[in-house]
């Protein structure tokens, strides 16, 4: 029980500390009294998260992020409000809510709000909210600061919303984060509800309010630790603010002040989630549009970078590409392969949808593919078109449409969350302020979005609610075993992490386990170009088809260079690499020795290219993208050397690249005339034990598997000859440690 | 008067398409031009592997050990352990792939039951890789029984399943539901001495 009172505590004393910044900065730039009483306290709390965020990112940037200095952040803001008596509830009030509204919406949005508040207090078990969004924050609580964190791309990514968890998670641990998560959603609900209401039309903002909220996707999202509400909260508090500008400019001479909030949230938003970036175009080009000077739009661009450049400086600083993890093969980086970014990407483009006129129907109503639904009932969006007579309607379907561009990027259910609140409002902005149609919309959308009747129409394995923990959020079921049984297999491996794992050492995986319930760095196997690296050499111990059993001789007239390479210059498959695993230069059948004033070189993946060179058949130097003329091994010998052959040890899956000799004569790399000779080379009966020995002296000495996974029944089979022990058992996974 | 403000808006709406939004794309395009190709500089060879020490061969242990609920071979006949206790019908099978042909070693750990020996008497359990029987045992006596012996060169099927398995000549049926029942399996497999 004392748990669930501090994940209370933890949660109410953030979200009321993002609602005093918010007060705090309002007041400051004296806009306070151009807002409305009501909405004022949703458009202070997303003002005050971007605060709160930019707080937390300079504590964590000063490696000063200890919990008393986290808490203090949302504590002086609190005082600070106090002492501006900020929290009196004065001001013009909005139109009045019709008492039929105020017993239908008001009973719809308590129910949902209720089960929502019950699932978020609950132990977090979401699936990413328990990995990577709040396995990063308590990284960074217990390292006090931002890390270097080269081992999952998620690390790369903007933590907008998740350093507002931070001070939370400081008090009341996971279930504070995902309340906190929960006081956005809530927040963007009442925004779109004043939206409504300021345009006199409480009965549409009521009905779109009640569809984005309790829409089924966003209920479980919102409930869990992730971000999807959060940042669409942020993004409608970017329109929300740009509407109220639109309106004040023409009457008041200061309303410039207005697009301070609309650029550091547009900024937030980026920040946040990548893919909301459209908001900050919207802004731009909104402000741009009214008012037709520069001056404005460098405003909202200013205070835009002041939330979004942090986050580009820290990326760029840390992993040499600003837009990290993304457009790696524009910002080449050691730490994200190319290939990886395409395929991954692909495979968000398209999830398992085939036939792409199926994913209106996908994402509304069946929700397994694409993990979620966002209800039936926004397969009336084309009704929406209807709201394009009025000029709200069209800001609204404007600033939709942009902010739904991204979506094909990634077509996951989650990724139409942003946009929830511009189709809710499309839709009943259209259907004009009729309480009847609104109600029914609200009471038809509420019934089919209740959790125990989605499993009547949704795919059985559809992302959603499944449940109300109710005795697991008042701590009354033990939280072990309700993790145990809410993340399985996972939870088990994490627990057997900790408890078999020394602090400081990392763990190899091919599946994620919650790392915010391990606290021992886990090493997923596709999470950064390491990792991938590192489950390419566990391969190697079993897969003779990785080993190096093709040797290629290109002979030649002996030829006195310094620098030598081999390019590659066929086109290939795209699903193919160039794979080098030693790269041997002879004379007269004698190997050169490698003398430590050589100098290696390669394209791409100049940073792996010792792999090619270290005499270890267990390594191998890799493309990462699919092969094309002109990438290249180097040698420069440090002075002229005599050379009659090169000869390349390499695997038998990559059998469409083309090599080419060539040697630099007079400044200038010249083909050598070569004769190719190939032949294969039986498998190394020693892999396995070299395999873990390399990842060994990469410093991975836990290997966790599960039985399912791909070589775990080799290992299980005699770990003896991999050079393994198992160490501890767990729900089907078996935790190994190196002999070395 | 209006007209002449629509046409002066429309002029500055114009002006910023020609002007200010082809800058706007240009200062982007030179950003991302500095997105320039990131090269380090070159490394020396790293230190070399020396061959490798304390070799061993690799050696199968192809065994399910059904006491810890690993069922991902059975092919047949072996039921969900229930509190560690997996029983077996009348010819319980599972699958073991194989690399290459080797020297393995059938080998197999179970129990004739005290409940049903009562009813069955001794049982005779028939020892089986690839359909071809090994040896077939008579256990006069309830209790853990472990049996392990050679399995001839030519029955192993190479980089294939092969099928280890085990016959029990009498089962027991169960009074309450019917269910036909031989011996409780602990482990069975191939091995590589």
């Amino acid at each position: 029980m004392k748990q669930a009172l501090a994940a209370l505590f933890g949660a109410g004393f953030t979200i009321a500390g993002c609602y005093a910044a918010g007060l705090v900065l309002m007041d400051r730039l004296r806009i306070r009294e151009l807002l409305r009483q009501p909405e004022r306290l949703a458009l202070a709390f997303c003002l005050g998260a971007s605060l709160v965020h930019l707080s937390v990112f300079a504590l964590l940037a000063m490696q000063i992020a200890y919990w008393p200095v986290l808490v203090a952040v949302p504590l002086v803001a609190i005082v600070e409000a106090s002492r501006r008596r900020l929290w009196r509830a004065d001001g013009f009030e909005l139109a009045g809510i019709p008492k039929q509204l105020k017993l239908v919406g008001g009973a719809v949005g308590a129910a949902f709000f209720a089960i929502y508040f019950i699932y978020a207090w609950a132990p977090e078990h979401s699936p990413d909210g328990s990995a990577y969004h709040l396995g990063l924050v308590a990284r960074e609580l217990r390292a006090h600061g931002f890390e270097k964190i080269t081992t999952t791309i998620y690390a790369m990514l903007g933590q907008g919303i998740e350093l507002v968890y931070l001070p939370a998670f400081a008090i009341g641990r996971h279930s504070s984060a995902a309340l906190v998560h929960l006081g956005f959603a809530v927040s963007l609900a009442l925004l779109i509800f004043t939206f409504g209401r300021r345009l006199g039309k409480p009965w549409v903002g009521a009905a779109a309010a009640l569809m984005t909220f309790a829409s089924p996707v966003f209920g479980i999202a919102a409930s869990s630790a992730y971000i999807d509400a959060g940042a669409a909260a942020v993004v409608f508090a970017v329109f929300y603010w740009l509407e109220i500008w639109d309106q004040e400019r023409t009457v008041r001479e200061d309303a410039w002040r207005l697009l301070i909030p609309v650029g550091l949230l547009a900024g937030y938003a980026y920040a946040a989630k990548y893919t909301t970036f459209p908001i900050g175009i919207y802004a731009l080009g909104f402000v741009a549009w009214k008012t037709r000077r520069w001056k404005p739009v460098a405003l909202v661009a200013v205070c835009g970078a002041l939330m979004a450049g942090p986050w580009i400086a820290r990326n760029t600083l840390l992993y040499e590409n600003p837009a990290a993890p993304l457009a790696n093969d524009l910002f080449r980086n050691p730490y994200t392969h190319v290939m990886f970014e395409r395929d991954y990407s692909q495979y968000l483009r398209t999830y398992s949808v085939t036939d792409k006129t199926s994913l209106p129907l996908e994402v509304t109503v069946r929700g397994e593919k694409t993990q979620g639904l966002i209800g039936p009932m926004f397969l009336l969006l084309p009704i929406g078109l209807f709201a394009l007579r009025r000029r709200t309607g069209r800001h609204v379907w404007l600033a939709g449409v942009l902010v739904f561009l991204p979506y094909f990027a990634n077509i996951g259910t989650r990724f139409l969350i942003p946009c929830l609140p511009f189709f809710s409002l499309s839709i009943a902005l259209a259907l004009g302020e009729a309480p009847v149609l609104l109600g029914g919309l609200i009471l038809l959308h509420g019934a089919l979005s209740w959790p125990t009747t989605v499993p009547h129409y949704a795919a059985e394995h559809a992302w959603r609610m499944d449940g109300v923990p109710l005795r697991a959020a008042l701590r009354l079921q033990d939280t072990n075993e309700f993790l145990t049984q809410t993340i399985n297999p996972g939870y088990a491996a994490a627990r057997m992490i900790s408890g078999n794992v020394p602090k400081g050492e990392a763990v190899l995986t091919q599946g994620g386990v919650p790392d915010a319930y391990a606290d021992r760095e886990i090493l997923v196997s596709f999470q950064s170009a390491s990792n991938e690296v590192a489950m390419d050499i566990f391969h190697m111990g079993w897969l003779v088809g990785n080993q190096p059993i093709r040797a290629h001789s290109f002979r030649f007239a002996e030829t006195r260079a310094r620098r030598m390479r081999l390019q590659q210059t066929a086109v290939t498959p795209a699903s193919e690499q160039w794979n080098v695993h030693e790269m041997r230069f002879f004379r007269q059948g004698v190997e050169l020795t490698r003398r430590p004033e050589w100098r290696l070189q390669a394209w791409p993946m100049p940073w792996d290219v010792q792999m090619a060179f270290d005499n270890s058949g267990a390594t191998r130097w890799r493309s990462w993208e699919t092969p094309a003329p002109g990438m290249f091994l180097e040698v420069d010998f440090g002075r002229d050397e005599v050379v009659d052959e090169i000869r390349v040890e390499t695997s038998s899956d990559s059998v469409s690249v083309r090599l080419q000799p060539e040697v630099i004569i007079e400044g200038a790399w010249q083909p050598l005339a070569a004769k190719l000779e190939s032949k294969d080379v039986g498998p190394n009966l020693n892999a396995r034990r070299m395999a873990t020995y390399e990842l060994h002296l990469r410093g991975i000495h836990y290997l966790l598997l599960f039985d399912s996974d791909f070589g775990a029944q080799d290992v299980r089979d005699d770990p003896e000859a991999w050079g393994l022990k198992q160490v501890a058992k767990a729900d089907g996974a078996r935790l190994y440690k190196t002999t070395w | 008067m209006h007209r002449h403000k629509n046409v002066s808006g429309r002029l500055q709406r114009l002006r910023y398409i020609t002007k200010v939004i082809p800058r706007v794309l240009a200062a982007a395009f030179f950003l991302v031009l500095t997105a320039c190709q990131n090269m380090p500089p070159p490394f020396a060879p790293p230190e070399q592997r020396p061959p490798m020490a304390g070799f061993r061969d690799y050696r199968v242990q192809h065994v399910s050990n059904f006491s810890e609920g690993d069922m991902s071979r059975v092919v047949a006949d072996i039921l969900n352990p229930a509190g560690g206790w997996s029983w077996t019908g009348k010819r319980p099978t599972i699958k073991v792939p194989l690399q290459g042909r080797k020297q393995v070693h059938y080998v197999i750990d179970f129990t004739v039951a005290d409940a049903t020996f009562k009813t069955t008497g001794p049982v005779t359990v028939t020892f089986l890789v690839n359909d071809h029987a090994l040896e077939s045992v008579l256990y006069s006596k309830p209790g853990a029984q472990h049996y392990e012996r050679a399995v001839p060169l030519e029955w192993v099927k190479a980089d294939a399943d092969n099928l280890v398995g085990a016959e029990v000549d009498k089962l027991w049926t169960s009074p309450s539901d019917g269910a036909k029942l031989g011996l409780i399996l602990n482990r069975m497999g191939l091995t590589e001495q």
